[in-house]
């Protein structure tokens, strides 16, 4: 998953503490599976520490490995926010883990790692379960965006920076410099940032699909762990409210009406 | 239909007010050029969002091409997840299946952190002169990168049937 030797063997230590956290999640003990996340923050920083001053490649693998422990974090509080059947935060917590899934195989070579790809197709398919398909999505005129790094205009050529990458261990991202104009709010289906939805009651319809996992999780028929795929299909209820109307009453009236002349 | 589906737009239409585009060949200080274009009710000219990372990454993958990014005075920030390149002018020594390579090699390589399924949608204009006509069109392409390609191999499919 990384490719320079220290941050291979931080990965190597912290792999046990990776073990421990899934298994607190998968019994359901959320306030242990936090104390891990603790401990893997603490190991990081104390590796930076360590090897500090640090060539840029070793930064940014270090940069790559505190994404993958903060989507760790992101993933625990999912699962520990549905397990409380807080459904409309647990949507951000999903969110947040994402973005982060994004950022480590962008800035990685993990792409092929499987450890990314469980989690990869495990949150995607948890996607499914949430009621939102459609996003709010803004637009608005900005003088310019300032880098993060120097301080430029991020968008010209006196700045070296290129939105996204890392300079020794720190993402260079754009500041927005003066929005002149909230040009319009937009309703799309792929947006930028999945959060910005209409929000629902937990208690809401709406979060059904969710609302049965939570309750497979809860009375133990289900382990999270071992949520990976959904299948979704069509059955047919009879609607009990539904009364036959009198067909063929109706039909004899109109006869009747035509008889005399009336229709 | 659903007002939310993805509508794909390929299309070449001559220009009938040429001036802005004579003048850049004219003066020809670049390869390439992004302009800012109008958009919505906006009172001034503005540059597409992507404007700067595109350029940039063009000086980095392409350093014997020249790019230039002309100066706007406001720039458009979109939340959607598509990307919206800047109106571009080319010069006559860059032809639009090369522009358009560019464009779709630019898309992939951005899209190395897109997750299962994940496929961003491109909205770019780019004009140009048709050598064979004489004249200058616009090409204006909505879709996503797999349609890209597609477009460019019937690009170059015409090309060599012209030949």
């Amino acid at each position: 998953m990384f490719t320079t030797l220290e941050v291979a063997s931080i990965y190597v230590e912290i792999k046990p503490l990776i073990r421990k956290l899934l298994f607190s999640l998968n019994s359901l003990n959320f306030h242990e599976g936090n104390e891990v996340i603790e401990e893997l923050k603490a190991t990081l920083t104390a590796a930076r520490e360590k090897w500090s001053p640090a060539s840029e490649k070793l930064l940014n693998e270090l940069y790559v490995m505190n994404r993958f422990i903060y989507m760790l974090a992101a993933y625990a509080e999912m699962w520990s926010k549905i397990h409380k059947m807080e459904f409309s935060s647990s949507w951000r917590s999903l969110q947040d883990a994402l973005g982060l899934l994004r950022q480590i195989k962008r800035l990685s070579d993990c792409r092929k790692s499987h450890e990314i790809d469980y989690f990869e197709n495990q949150l995607l398919e948890l996607e499914k379960l949430y009621p939102y398909n459609v996003f709010l999505s803004m637009g608005a005129i900005v003088d310019w965006f300032k880098c993060s790094i120097c301080s430029k205009d991020i968008d010209s050529f006196d700045c070296p920076h290129v939105k996204g990458e890392l300079y020794q261990g720190q993402m260079a991202y754009a500041i927005a410099h003066k929005i002149t104009e909230l040009n319009h709010v937009s309703m799309v289906m792929h947006p930028e940032d999945k959060r910005c939805v209409v929000q629902y009651d937990d208690k809401g319809a709406q979060f059904k699909g969710i609302r049965f996992l939570s309750d497979l999780i809860r009375s133990h028929d289900m382990q999270l762990l071992h949520f990976g795929k959904l299948e979704f299909s069509k059955k047919i209820v009879k609607n009990p409210d539904f009364k036959k109307g009198g067909r063929r009453g109706t039909l004899v009236q109109i006869q009747l009406d035509t008889k005399q002349g009336k229709v | 239909m659903n007002i939310f589906d993805d509508k794909e737009t390929c299309e070449i239409q001559i220009i009938d007010d040429d001036r802005d585009y004579r003048a850049f060949t004219k003066s020809l200080p670049a390869n390439i050029v992004f302009v800012p274009e109008p958009y919505g009710e906006c009172k001034d000219l503005v540059m597409k969002a992507d404007a700067g990372d595109f350029a940039k990454w063009l000086r980095r993958i392409k350093p014997e091409l020249s790019v230039e990014l002309r100066k706007a005075e406001g720039k458009l920030m979109l939340r959607s997840s598509d990307w919206w390149l800047p109106l571009a002018f080319l010069a006559t020594n860059v032809t639009l299946p090369i522009y358009l390579n560019l464009v779709a090699n630019y898309i992939y390589d951005r899209m190395k952190g897109a997750l299962r399924g994940e496929k961003p949608r491109v909205h770019m204009e780019v004009v140009y002169e048709d050598k064979q006509d004489g004249v200058v069109k616009k090409f204006r392409f909505e879709g996503d990168v797999d349609s890209l390609k597609k477009a460019i191999k019937r690009f170059n499919l015409n090309k060599f049937i012209d030949k």
